[in-house]
């Protein structure tokens, strides 16, 4: 012990003499700790330790810059660096390791962790242990997805979707056409390194519109190292023969920093419990992603570019009344692998690139940051061979500036976020959505207090949005203003191992071109939708409270929230048809309430400490009061439990290159608070298995089944639930997923 | 050790050949199509028709059956997939001049149990 200390010791006055930066990361029984992350959060640069337990770096970091030390197995840590001195940072050792049981500092791009909701998951290995990032990221309590196989995918929050959940990718807000249950997410997991979200209407200073939450997707960080590191990693899922590869590399020289990715995915249709093939379930996604950074004393610059195509075929499409079909007209009986890979009818064709250049400046107390992005997306809906139904293409361009002030124990944000988005129809046959634009601006300020263990934030958002279109679809010309105040104020008090916090806020949602001017079938839905020019803006106000407490060996949330949302806007069906499609209207409820409680419970023996049991619980009641009947894509209550136990310190067993297993479970209730034309839908049990493979020091391997017991089950919220009586998830699904890492 | 690599590359491969073999485009597409009244309650009736140079509908067939202008003559009687809805022989489609035959539609988009 004393020798590691002496050798890192003078590590560390040999670096002090070439580096600018350097420090010596320890765990709590004094022990170096080697191949600890240092993650720059300003600066967007991760370091890691050497086997001495040193980092080191020529980067000039500026005084106040956030810091954030973390290790798996370890509590993480965050500091404010000061110039000068040594850095010695010890991490307490720790089993249980949920951000969401909120043991660990943590830092945020959406705010204060510690004073609004915020919750996290990581996403550097999605790929390898998961079937798909959005599955993974439902693990999280109060988190569904609508989805009909993997091809169409979207994050259900609380509830609520669409519109209502706000997607960033990098600081830049996407629209993937959201708006639609059939238009999924619009990216995949590629470079990506963790998602954080906001549930409800708390996310202040990245929208007033996020009433129902906020995803934030962040890239992994830059690296510092002249030595060229990266990944190659590859998938095979043996129910859809979905086949996914992607790569990745980074680089660092100088002052220049670049990470490289590519992926190329490609499924067939998913196989039903019942051997079936669910038709046009496929698709094929293709992304490529770059990021470039340089950094010159205290700017730095990054520029990002991602471009994403995705074939997604639009599966159980019918004519006429969707709940009278027979499962046998959706589906196939066999898969010819040469014919059922290649897209078919009626298929979205999909085209995202997304520009983003963030700029920021930091002196000591000060942190001036411009993000601005511009977001073209295109998406052409095939119903025929030759020509396309819709061509629909969204133009986003997206200033934010932002000013960070600190002084003691006050932090200070002033900021606004300016957008001009611009919808144009293209040579589609069809026409759906007119012509339109819209030009958002909105102000925000937020102030946050923090000294020992109590603190409270505030902030508060002024949105504008002007909306205009000319287009003839329309009568007359639309030209509206939409125009209000949001707000967030949260307070948080620890209290020995106990930790409390509330939030209350308030958000609006002005209506969407869909829900105003929609007039034509929608070949995704099987609907055929009418607008309301009549709809006014929704507004939710939100009480969320918070208690955690864990210690070394048991974790707990407990997390109450009650959501008020006046002039909620929904659609309706009716009971006339046209162009074989059944007609739905858009309309406005006078008031709604969502409430509910998620509880998370994380649990590992005293003597078994490899073992973690860890489960959440997600109750929603939804509220209609205009209406005996629920909202419509309420997801049903559930209990989701995973049993890891983890390999890696019992050396019989690693050595045959077990790493870990896992055993996830997910109980559904019975859903029978629906809308009025939804049913209800029966309680089951999904278990989904997964083995962890150590192959070598690079070679990473999981080998999984989901739905182990091949359950037949078509969850409430499934895209599909209401054709033919429900079109049921994937059957049993076994996966083969590698990752080389160099 | 050399047989887990052998498998990994074998994996490696069986994912490529995968990747390749799936995308390639194969020239010109060809598809069935049918002729489709709406019903009532939205459902559809079909009758299979085979193009010009008979069965499937390709290139420039396919481009014509689906334009807004295409009609289609039927010349004998056709049954509609079930056996129990004949079709007279007459001009149908959406370039039919006749009112009742533009009513009908071309449809060449598949279905399951293709």
């Amino acid at each position: 012990m004393k020798k590691y200390i002496f050798s890192s010791l003078f590590m560390m006055n040999f670096l002090i003499v070439c580096c600018q930066t350097q420090g010596v990361v320890y765990s709590s029984d004094n022990t170096v700790i080697e191949n600890a992350s240092i993650f720059l959060t300003d600066q967007k640069i991760l370091l890691n330790t050497n086997k001495d337990g040193i980092f080191s770096t020529n980067i000039d970091i500026p005084n106040n810059s956030i810091i954030r030390f973390y290790k798996h197995g370890y509590a993480s840590k965050i500091i404010s660096y000061q110039k000068g001195g040594r850095l010695k940072v010890v991490l307490e050792k720790l089993h249980i390791s949920l951000d969401e049981i909120g043991v660990s500092e943590t830092f945020s791009e959406l705010g204060n962790s510690k004073l609004t909701n915020i919750e996290k998951k990581s996403l550097n290995d999605v790929f390898l242990k998961s079937i798909s990032m959005i599955d993974n990221i439902t693990e999280l309590s109060g988190v569904d997805a609508v989805s009909s196989g993997l091809g169409i995918q979207k994050i259900v929050v609380r509830g609520l979707s669409g519109m209502r959940v706000v997607t960033f990718l990098n600081g830049i807000k996407i629209n993937n056409q959201q708006w639609a249950n059939d238009h999924g997410i619009g990216f995949t997991d590629l470079g990506l390194g963790e998602v954080e979200l906001i549930k409800g209407s708390s996310a202040l200073k990245y929208g007033g519109e996020s009433i129902g939450g906020l995803l934030y997707f962040k890239d992994v960080p830059f690296i510092s190292s002249k030595k060229l590191k990266g990944f190659f990693a590859t998938k095979f899922n043996a129910n859809s023969y979905l086949s996914s590869s992607q790569f990745g590399v980074k680089w660092n020289k100088n002052n220049f920093y670049i990470n490289l990715y590519g992926q190329y995915s490609i499924s067939s249709d998913y196989k039903l419990p019942n051997n079936n093939y669910l038709f046009n379930s496929r698709f094929q996604q293709n992304a490529i992603k770059f990021s470039i950074a340089h950094r010159y004393k205290k700017w730095q610059n990054i520029f990002r570019y991602h471009l994403h195509t995705e074939d997604t075929g639009i599966p159980a499409h019918v004519h006429g009344d969707p709940e009278t079909v027979d499962l046998l007209e959706v589906t196939s009986s066999s898969i010819k692998l040469l014919d059922d890979f290649k897209p078919t009818r009626p298929t979205q064709f999909i085209n995202n690139q997304l520009f983003i250049y963030e700029s920021s400046y930091i002196n000591d107390n000060l942190k001036l940051s411009l993000n601005a992005g511009h977001f073209i997306n295109n998406l052409m809906e095939y119903e025929k061979w030759t020509s396309p139904a819709f061509d629909l293409t969204i133009t986003q361009t997206q200033i934010r500036p932002n000013i960070r002030y600190t002084h003691k124990n006050i932090t200070f944000n002033l900021g606004s976020s300016v957008s001009v988005l611009d919808n144009i129809n293209g040579e589609g046959s069809e026409k759906l959505v007119p012509d339109a634009s819209s030009l958002n601006i909105g102000p925000y300020v937020i102030l946050d207090y923090e000294k020992n263990n109590i603190g409270f934030n505030s902030g508060i958002r002024y949105d504008y949005k002007k909306l205009t279109s000319e287009d003839n679809m329309l009568n007359n010309s639309y030209n509206n203003k939409f125009t209000s105040t949001s707000f967030s104020s949260g307070a948080y008090y620890k209290y020995k191992d106990h930790i409390f916090r509330a939030t209350y806020s308030g958000a609006f949602r002005a209506p969407h071109i869909s829900e105003l001017f929609s007039n034509g079938v929608h070949h995704g839905t099987n609907r055929y939708e009418i607008g309301n020019v009549d709809l006014d803006i929704e507004y939710a106000n939100q009480l969320d409270c918070k208690y955690q407490w864990s210690n070394e060996h048991l974790g707990l949330v407990i997390n109450p929230f009650i959501q008020h949302i006046s002039n909620f806007i929904s659609i309706n069906p009716a009971d006339s048809f046209i162009s074989g499609n059944r007609v739905y209207n858009y309309i406005q409820y006078d008031e709604v309430i969502m409430r509910g409680i998620e509880m998370n419970l994380h649990y590992h023996p005293h003597k078994l400490h490899a073992l973690h049991f860890e489960q959440s619980y997600s109750f929603l009641q939804t509220i209609n009061k205009n209406s005996s009947y629920g909202l419509a894509l309420t997801p049903a209550n559930s209990i989701k439990t995973k049993v890891i136990f983890d390999f890696s310190e019992y050396e019989k067993i690693s050595k045959y290159r077990f790493d870990y297993i896992s055993l996830y479970h997910i109980y559904k209730f019975e859903q029978d608070n629906f809308a009025e034309y939804e049913e209800l839908t029966q309680s089951y049990n999904i278990f989904n298995l997964h083995i962890g493979l150590k192959l070598s020091a690079e070679f990473n391997c999981v080998v999984g089944i989901d739905n182990i017991l091949n359950k037949e089950y078509s969850p409430h919220i499934s895209r599909v639930r209401g054709v033919a009586g429900g079109v049921p998830n994937p059957g049993r699904s076994s996966y083969v997923n590698l990752k080389y890492v160099f | 050790m050399k047989t887990l690599k052998l498998s990994l590359m074998a994996f490696l491969a069986f994912n490529l050949a995968i990747l390749t073999s799936c995308s390639k485009d194969e020239g010109e597409e060809c598809h069935e199509c049918h002729l489709a009244l709406e019903n009532a309650d939205g459902s559809e009736t079909m009758w299979e028709i085979n193009s010009p140079s008979g069965g499937e509908f390709c290139g420039q067939e396919l481009d014509d059956a689906e334009s807004s202008s295409y009609k289609y003559t039927v010349s004998d009687t056709l049954y509609c997939s079930d056996g129990m809805c004949a079709l007279p022989p007459g001009v149908y489609g959406p370039g039919s001049t006749d009112s009742i035959g533009a009513m009908y539609e071309i449809h060449c988009e598949e279905h399951g149990d293709h």
